[in-house]
């Protein structure tokens, strides 16, 4: 089952990663990011159960500071586009990114 | 069990294939709510009962808060908040139920720790042994991060009050 995991997290990793480039929502575009490190987690922890040892376990809760750090900047830049440019379509942010430095 | 993984597996690639076509955002939302969720049940499928207790409460808690509070700050999208209060029982009794059995997991762990003594359990199995490693080997990294999470709670903070201000 512990390879099933693997195999598992590298497809969550694969789909999260088209999920960052296809979407064009910039908040669907955070969420991807939180999955693809989700999915890192499962590698490690799937890699606990084929090989025993401390690291694994430990760097998973590194990353979930990592995690809560980002998602908090993110958020944040998310909130703060959104009430200064009304839209989250991050082709719209780019055409009025472009308008302004043509100005 | 093999069967419950596969199942949870399915319903988990499910979820992420629907993320990439959707634009609704509340949607999206609960799609990866769900993945985070089976991503804790896999966890205590595989025995790693501390992992799946912080998944839980960082992942699907922490988290996942973080997000609705967000969602119901963005300033366009008007029909989203009335989507989140509608369903925000739902919310309350979900986050209840993980909180109970959560304190559920503390205890069975703690039986277990004194029942059976060091010798059976690894490091994602008892949080005693993990906290010992992570706070003896592991010191100086655990300190960074935590240097990092408050830098970014800071900038997060700085972000949002310079917005309020206009400045």
């Amino acid at each position: 089952m512990e390879y099933n995991v693997l195999y598992l997290s590298f497809i969550l990793f694969i789909l999260s990663m088209l999920v960052f480039f296809v979407n064009k929502n910039l908040i669907i575009v955070l969420m991807s990011i939180e999955l693809m490190l989700n999915s890192v987690n499962m590698m490690l922890l799937s890699l606990v159960k084929i090989r025993p040892s401390a690291l694994p376990p430990v760097s998973v809760i590194l990353i979930f500071g990592i995690i809560a750090a980002e998602a908090a900047i993110g958020l944040a830049i998310v909130i703060l586009v959104s009430r200064k440019l009304k839209t989250l379509n991050i082709d719209e942010i780019s055409q009025i990114k472009e308008n302004t430095n043509a100005n | 069990m093999e069967l419950i993984f596969y199942l949870l597996a399915i319903l988990m690639i499910l979820s992420t294939v629907y993320l990439i076509f959707s634009s609704d955002i509340f949607k999206s939302f609960m799609a990866m709510f769900l993945v985070f969720f089976l991503t804790a049940i896999v966890y205590f499928i595989m025995g790693l009962k501390v992992i799946g207790t912080f998944q839980l409460i960082i992942y699907t808690g922490a988290i996942m808060v973080l997000f609705v509070v967000a969602m119901n700050s963005l300033a366009p999208v008007k029909d989203i908040q009335k989507k989140i209060c509608s369903i925000k029982n739902f919310i309350y009794t979900f986050f209840v139920l993980v909180f109970g059995y959560m304190i559920y997991k503390v205890f069975d762990i703690s039986y277990i720790y004194l029942s059976e003594g060091n010798k059976s359990l690894s490091y994602t199995d008892s949080i005693s042994l993990l906290g010992k490693k992570m706070f003896s080997e592991y010191f100086l990294q655990i300190e960074v991060i935590s240097l990092i999470l408050f830098v970014a709670i800071v900038v997060a903070y700085n972000y949002l009050r310079e917005e309020k201000n206009g400045i």
